[in-house]
């Protein structure tokens, strides 16, 4: 009985998870989704490097001013929440569709060490495929213009700060949207494109309730929007929209270790 | 985890080696730039300026000065500092690092003979802080009085009105341009051919005598000091000309000023020292009414060096205080029951 129990006693949180971190990690860096998603974060460097080749005439936009647009554009409002979404709401189906979730099933770890290594093990895959891409687009289209490279190297740490917090509070809300349905993929799609997408453009208070606006003000250096968006667009301080993205994100993450602790998986031989 | 391993010490070199690039070109570019005080973005300000003078704004809102007396000003002004702040997202005390103001030479001169009204619009303001730009560029634009045009990476909004030909250019990352429509082009200009400031020898050698920290400073030609001393009336109009002054000082510990002036030979710096001693003996001799107006004039010394007039003051913050307290609101409301008296 003793040696029963001594097999079954649950390991502390954090080397549990440390140790499901590291084998969710394997699982989903070198993959091909990971492959697919470096090549689309790494667009704009692409495009870059062309516009620095084949500069077009009258560009109205300094290679600042560029990086701006995208980093606001491109990475912020579009990319980063999509590629939170592709592996935020897989975090726990790939683990039960590779067989993980039933190894970790049955060793003496808790849930909340098996959430929380896989979560860790999804920061740093997002961080390792995005912040090379953003380094890389702002070495592109800023070095060798009368600005120089050196003008937005303070801007540049602040995107990356941006870019961490946007991949953890979306990495959140879908990681709570992949415990919670069994096909999280349609929906997610759906708030990123309607709700976000929309909402956030709306006159009023409507952005309040939307991750986007916040997320987009943190970019101080970005382009002003022409047309609707100029007229409509609600920008927070920075102060502000750190704290909401913290808070949304933190509490998103409570929500999904709850119900993944008290939920029931059916593992298949 | 060795593949992932690879994958992440990868990418982590990249961003590191990207991001250490980025940092030392702009460590190594900002000290070769940089003239004096003038920050390396704010070169390309006219080089045939007249007068060139500038704030640090951080230094200024961080110093023991401003907690001391920078609450206190007329009725109003926190709330019309909110209201900015409302607008545009910018609140001056925080988000603005430095203020330089260039004037240009023909542009201070009188425009029709016997015209001597100051022209204000005519100076170039050059700010450097952190903007939200696109707050700020949204809350520009009211009821039409504002037209925008976009040019090469810069947002420029004119005065639509009519009334003067003001104009307002917003540089990314925290830069702003202000003054009429002609200073705001020349600066546009002189940004994308490299010119500026550097091409004038006489005012990069005033801006590097600038002792550097100084929250505030200003160097001036010839033109605008004649300028200013007829304007300034009284033994002022009776100085000898001035070929050039550099100016600088601080705010903390007290508050301390160097001015150094270059007359056009020694008798004329011999002049301008005496006219200076004169006004110190003059505040001495009011001793009797303010005792402070004593401390003031022994804090001022005057010193002449060939054709060069040295002259340095120290105020230290107690003093100033009680100053104020002698000229503060009760001082005020007593000066101008008097003026009313004086109407009736």
């Amino acid at each position: 009985m003793t040696t029963e129990t001594e097999i079954r006693a649950t390991r502390p949180v954090w080397s549990a998870a440390r140790d499901v971190f590291f084998i969710s990690i394997e699982r989903m860096l070198p993959r091909p989704r990971s492959f697919w998603v470096f090549l689309l974060l790494a667009l704009p460097v692409l495009l870059g490097g062309l516009l620095r080749i084949y500069p077009p005439k009258d560009l109205p936009l300094t290679g600042f001013e560029l990086y701006g647009m995208v980093i606001a554009l491109f990475f912020v409002r579009n990319l980063l929440p999509l590629v939170a979404l592709l592996f935020g709401s897989a975090l726990i189906s790939d683990g039960v569709d590779s067989k993980t979730l039933t190894y970790f099933l049955t060793r003496p770890i808790s849930r909340l060490s098996i959430f929380l290594g896989e979560f860790l093990a999804y920061l740093v895959t997002v961080l390792t495929l995005t912040v090379p891409c953003v380094v890389l687009t702002y070495v592109v289209l800023c070095a060798g213009t009368p600005q120089g490279l050196g003008f937005g190297a303070p801007n540049l740490i602040q995107d990356l700060g941006a870019s961490a917090l946007t991949l953890f509070t979306y990495g959140s809300v879908f990681a709570l949207l992949g415990v919670s349905l069994k096909r999280p993929l349609i929906p997610g799609l759906l708030f990123l494109f309607v709700w976000e997408g929309f909402v956030a453009n709306f006159p009023g208070d409507a952005p309040n309730y939307t991750l986007t606006a916040y997320a987009r003000s943190l970019i101080r250096h970005r382009p002003s929007e022409e047309g609707l968006a100029e007229l409509f667009s609600k920008f927070f301080g920075v102060g502000e929209s750190v704290l909401v993205l913290g808070i949304t994100g933190v509490v998103c993450l409570a929500l999904a270790v709850w119900i993944f602790s008290r939920r029931e998986y059916v593992i298949s031989s | 985890m060795n593949r992932s391993r690879r994958l992440i010490l990868t990418a982590a070199a990249i961003s590191v080696l990207g991001i250490g690039l980025a940092f030392s070109t702009r460590l190594t570019g900002t000290a070769r730039a940089a003239v004096g005080p003038i920050p390396p973005e704010a070169l390309a300000l006219p080089a045939d300026s007249s007068m060139v003078m500038g704030f640090d704004v951080r230094a200024l809102t961080g110093s023991q000065f401003y907690a001391k007396f920078g609450g206190e000003g007329e009725p109003g002004r926190i709330d019309a500092l909110a209201e900015i702040e409302r607008k545009t997202g910018l609140n001056p005390a925080r988000d603005i690092d430095s203020v330089v103001v260039a004037i240009r030479a023909n542009a201070t001169e009188p425009k029709v003979e016997g015209d001597h009204k100051r022209h204000p619009e005519n100076a170039l303001v050059f700010v450097t802080g952190r903007f939200d730009a696109a707050r700020l560029e949204s809350s520009i634009p009211e009821a039409g009085k504002a037209s925008k045009e976009r040019r090469e990476g810069v947002t420029i909004f004119r005065e639509a009105t009519g009334k003067s030909n003001g104009a307002v250019a917003l540089l990314d990352a925290g830069i702003l341009v202000a003054g009429d429509s002609a200073s705001v082009e020349t600066f546009l200009a002189n940004r994308s051919t490299g010119h500026g400031i550097r091409d004038s020898q006489q005012l990069v050698a005033q801006l590097q005598s600038i002792e550097p920290g100084s929250t505030f400073w200003a160097v001036g030609g010839p033109s605008v000091l004649s300028r200013v001393a007829s304007q300034v009336g009284g033994p002022a109009a009776n100085l000898p000309s001035v070929k050039q002054v550099v100016a600088y000082g601080h705010l903390d510990p007290e508050v301390g000023m160097t001015a150094v002036a270059e007359a056009q030979d020694e008798k004329s710096a011999t002049k301008i020292a005496d006219v200076v001693r004169g006004f110190s003996a003059m505040l001495s001799l009011q001793a009797g009414q303010k005792a402070e107006l004593a401390q003031i004039a022994d804090s001022i010394s005057v010193a002449t060096e060939a054709e060069k007039v040295h002259i340095k003051a120290t105020i230290t913050h107690e003093l100033i205080e009680s100053l104020k307290k002698t000229m503060g609101p009760s001082g005020r409301t007593r000066e101008r029951k008097a003026a009313d008296e004086v109407q009736n």
